[in-house]
């Protein structure tokens, strides 16, 4: 019997993960939906599709086939139901319907997870933050980038568990949710006073896989852990602004789009240091493939 | 056309300009500027064609401390280009006027830039201060203007064959954001000040509508313990409070460097007895200045070792609070043709130490052997100086074409080692296949190599290329290129020649 559940609950997160991989998809096609709204529409559409089944022809068709038939299409809104009320969540210890409240149409919005900071640390540093990955995105030629980044604090009421910050994959599928560019963490360490700080770029693509950025400090008073929020997440966030504009580029067929995405990934190329090697093959990798792309 | 056989003839100084662009396109942003207030003091410096602003630095924490920091800057910057007839610098500030600054903090340099194009200034210094414990950290940008097509600073050699060769580097230059520091409060108060115009009246509390205390002399100097907003604390030794208004004060620079053979004069004029010295590329301790004359002819009075004499402040180079001072005033330096002092200015940048940027640190080693090339002298240990910083800047930077194609025309410059010129733009153009400059230096190359004077004069260099091999080469990293793609998206063309695709002059001057 166990094992049947966890079938079905294996099926029904299946189903889940089909539904978010649609909302990506029209997400790229330019059509922002949340995925709340996506689903709930999805739910109500097979639900109506089920009932519609269930009526069929009685003459023609006798009731057992009618009900086997009505039940598959219920699999979807029931897909919907366990996924909020948690049963079958992608991401565990999240409540979606709470986090959702932030989530972005534009992909513009460096999404912040709660922690224990004071209010005043917390002010300066987001306020320090946006300023050095803005600037740098600047440099970087991000056309308006003031307007296309800006920093949100998620809703501590939406994790319902300790935010388990070593998990990259869980941290993705939170900034996924709210379709956000990055995902950003501060932390202090209760044990030996180190500060932690770790930045998840969102956007992926098969040919070019981004990356986390940690940054460990003694102290936020230090230049040097400011420095490196300049270098690494205002890097990072110029990359993930980099694959947006390329998934959007190669799903709508935009030259502008892909133009900018090369243009964004060029730039960062050009400011790395002889160690980031790997970063820098990468990004040869995918800009020859946009150069590649007929559209160009 | 060129009478030598070697391109190094070729770079005498009557064959090399520099081109500091400053297309000017004519934006406004009436209603920001109106926000702002000018210090009508600097008036007179406001009229030049090289310009570098200071903003008024945004105080986080509201220490009134951002102020006094971008007065700091602005005397710093203006004593070090004073030399320069062509250049001036102006302090913006923005008071407590919320607009401006709301409007800074949410588009930084974008919304600097603008400032610096209203007021056709070509860079503009501004930044962030915030205190922490008993400290300050201070985060400070240099914004280029928009106006300025392209990168602004470039290098161009010309070259005599049947016709005139113009090869052009241009610097990477952008915006620039510099690595934060940590300033202690008290060391950040204590500075030597110079009275420089009358009106220099001493309060009991920073307040002018009080009654005066007294004035201070003109051409006087004193110290300071404390420095906020408008005004500076008098470092009096009986502890009474006594304050002074920025706007008369002059800051009296800690050290002046002097590159070249020193000559110390007994008073500030250069027909007074001259005091010997035993001393080159010294650094001297200021301990006092003067305007002298109609035209205020600035003079330090130094320490050098034991003697203690006065020099011509256009032959020094001061110290500066802010590593961004130093690159500011070379980048000044370099517009206003002082190449000399654009070497001094970077190398005391680079010698400070606290900046920590790749991309910066290499453009500073670009920027001086940009300068050194435009000096125009060919001595091979200047030339293997010159090939040292652009390494150094190929080292810090290795994935940036603009490194490697700046290396490329100083190698044409020193025109021994075409091996190099190719493998430099080889590599220029695999990391960026679809880059202008690149496409544009390559042009004018192939343009040169198949002048039929200059051929005649290329000698087989150590490498074996002869004039052919050069050609072919030239060739190969062209068709390595792609077709460059301008703003818009649109398809533009630098290849004069390549798969039948064919500039028209617009597009190549853009």
């Amino acid at each position: 019997m166990e094992q049947a559940i966890e079938l079905a609950l294996t099926g029904f997160e299946a189903v889940s993960r089909l539904l978010d991989w649609l909302v990506q998809r029209l997400n790229d096609f330019g059509l922002p939906f949340p995925l709340w709204l996506f689903h709930s529409l999805v739910a109500v559409l097979f639900l109506g599709v089920s009932i519609w089944i269930w009526r069929w022809d009685k003459k023609k068709y006798d009731w057992p086939i009618r009900l086997v038939c009505a039940i598959v299409p219920l699999a979807i809104p029931f897909a919907v139901i366990l996924k909020w009320t948690g049963v079958s969540d992608p991401i565990p210890g999240v409540n979606l319907y709470v986090l959702q409240q932030k989530y972005s149409t534009e992909q513009n919005d460096i999404v912040v997870l709660p922690f224990s900071l004071s209010a005043q640390d917390e002010a300066f540093l987001q306020s320090d933050i946006r300023r050095l990955i803005v600037t740098y995105a600047q440099d970087a030629g991000v056309s308006d980038g003031h307007r296309d980044i800006s920093l949100v604090n998620l809703p501590s009421e939406a994790f319902t568990i300790p935010i388990p910050q070593d998990d990259r994959d869980w941290i993705r599928l939170v900034g996924t949710a709210v379709n956000a560019l990055g995902v950003l963490g501060i932390a202090e360490n209760e044990q030996n006073g180190l500060i932690r700080g770790w930045f998840n770029v969102v956007p992926n693509v098969d040919n070019f896989r981004v990356l986390t950025e940690s940054i460990d400090s003694h102290a936020y008073a230090d230049p040097e852990f400011y420095s490196q929020v300049q270098e690494r997440w205002g890097r990072a966030t110029v990359l993930a602004i980099a694959v947006r504009e390329y998934r959007r580029g190669l799903a709508l067929d935009d030259k502008d789009a892909l133009y900018a995405a090369r243009k964004y990934f060029v730039s960062v190329q050009r400011e790395l240091g002889g160690n980031d090697e790997s970063l820098a093959q990468a990004i040869a990798s995918i800009v020859a493939d946009i150069d590649a792309t007929p559209k160009l | 056309m060129s009478t030598t056989p070697h391109i190094p003839a070729a770079l005498t100084a009557p064959h090399m300009v520099v081109v500091a662009c400053c297309l000017l396109f004519t934006v406004t942003f009436a209603a920001e500027v109106a926000e702002f207030h000018f210090d009508p003091l600097r008036a007179e410096e406001t009229t030049f064609q090289n310009r570098a602003d200071v903003v008024q630095f945004i105080d986080e924490t509201d220490m009134s401390i951002g102020r006094a920091i971008a007065y700091i800057a602005w005397r710093e910057l203006f004593g070090s280009i004073q030399d320069l007839p062509s250049s001036g610098t102006k302090l913006l500030t923005f008071d407590d006027d919320p607009i401006i600054q709301n409007k800074i903090v949410h588009e930084y340099n974008y919304d600097v830039a603008r400032i610096a194009n209203e007021h056709c200034a070509d860079f503009v210094l501004w930044g962030v201060v915030r205190e922490v414990d008993d400290a300050v950290l201070l985060w400070s940008y240099v914004a280029v203007s928009d106006n300025k097509i392209g990168p602004g600073l470039e290098v161009r050699i010309q070259i005599e064959g049947d016709r005139r060769h113009n090869i052009v580097a241009r610097l990477p230059q952008k915006q620039f954001n510099f690595t934060p520091l940590r300033v202690q409060l008290p060391e950040f108060g204590h500075r030597r000040w110079f009275v420089r115009r009358p009106g220099a009246n001493i309060f009991a509390s920073p307040n002018a509508d009080l009654s005066r205390m007294g004035t201070l002399k003109l051409q006087s100097h004193f110290d300071s313990r404390e420095i906020a907003d408008k005004w500076v604390r008098l470092d009096d030794q009986d502890g009474g409070d006594q304050f002074v208004e920025l706007w008369p004060l002059d800051l009296l620079p800690e050290t002046a460097f002097h590159p070249e053979n020193v000559q110390l004069w007994a008073r500030p004029t250069r027909g007074s007895a001259k005091v010997p010295v035993d001393a080159r590329n010294a650094t001297a301790v200021v301990e006092n200045q003067a305007y002298v004359g109609d035209s205020e002819i600035k003079w330090f009075e130094v320490n050098i070792g034991d003697q203690r004499g006065w020099l011509p402040a256009e032959n020094v180079v001061t110290s500066q609070q802010l590593p961004a001072g130093y690159l500011l005033a070379a980048m000044l330096r370099f517009q206003g043709e002082r190449f000399r002092r654009t070497i001094d200015e970077v190398s005391l940048f680079l010698k400070d130490g606290r900046e920590t940027d790749n991309a910066i640190l290499a453009f500073a080693n670009e920027l001086r052997a940009a300068a050194e090339l435009m000096v125009g002298d060919t001595s091979p240990e200047l030339s293997s100086l010159i090939q040292d910083w652009l390494d150094t800047a190929v080292e810090l930077t290795p994935y940036d074409p603009a490194a490697y194609r700046l290396r490329a025309v100083a190698q044409v410059a020193q025109g021994d080692n075409w091996r190099g010129v190719i493998d430099d733009l080889l590599t220029a153009s695999q990391l960026d296949r679809r880059d202008r400059e690149t496409h544009t230096i390559v042009k004018s190359l192939i343009g040169l190599i198949t002048d039929d004077t200059f051929r005649k004069a290329i000698r087989p260099g150590p490498e074996g290329l002869n004039v052919e091999d050069i050609h072919a080469q030239l060739i190969h990293v062209q068709s390595q290129l792609l077709p460059v793609i301008d703003a818009a998206g649109e398809k533009g063309c630098a290849i004069v020649g390549n798969n039948g695709c064919v500039c028209h002059e617009s597009e190549d001057r853009r």
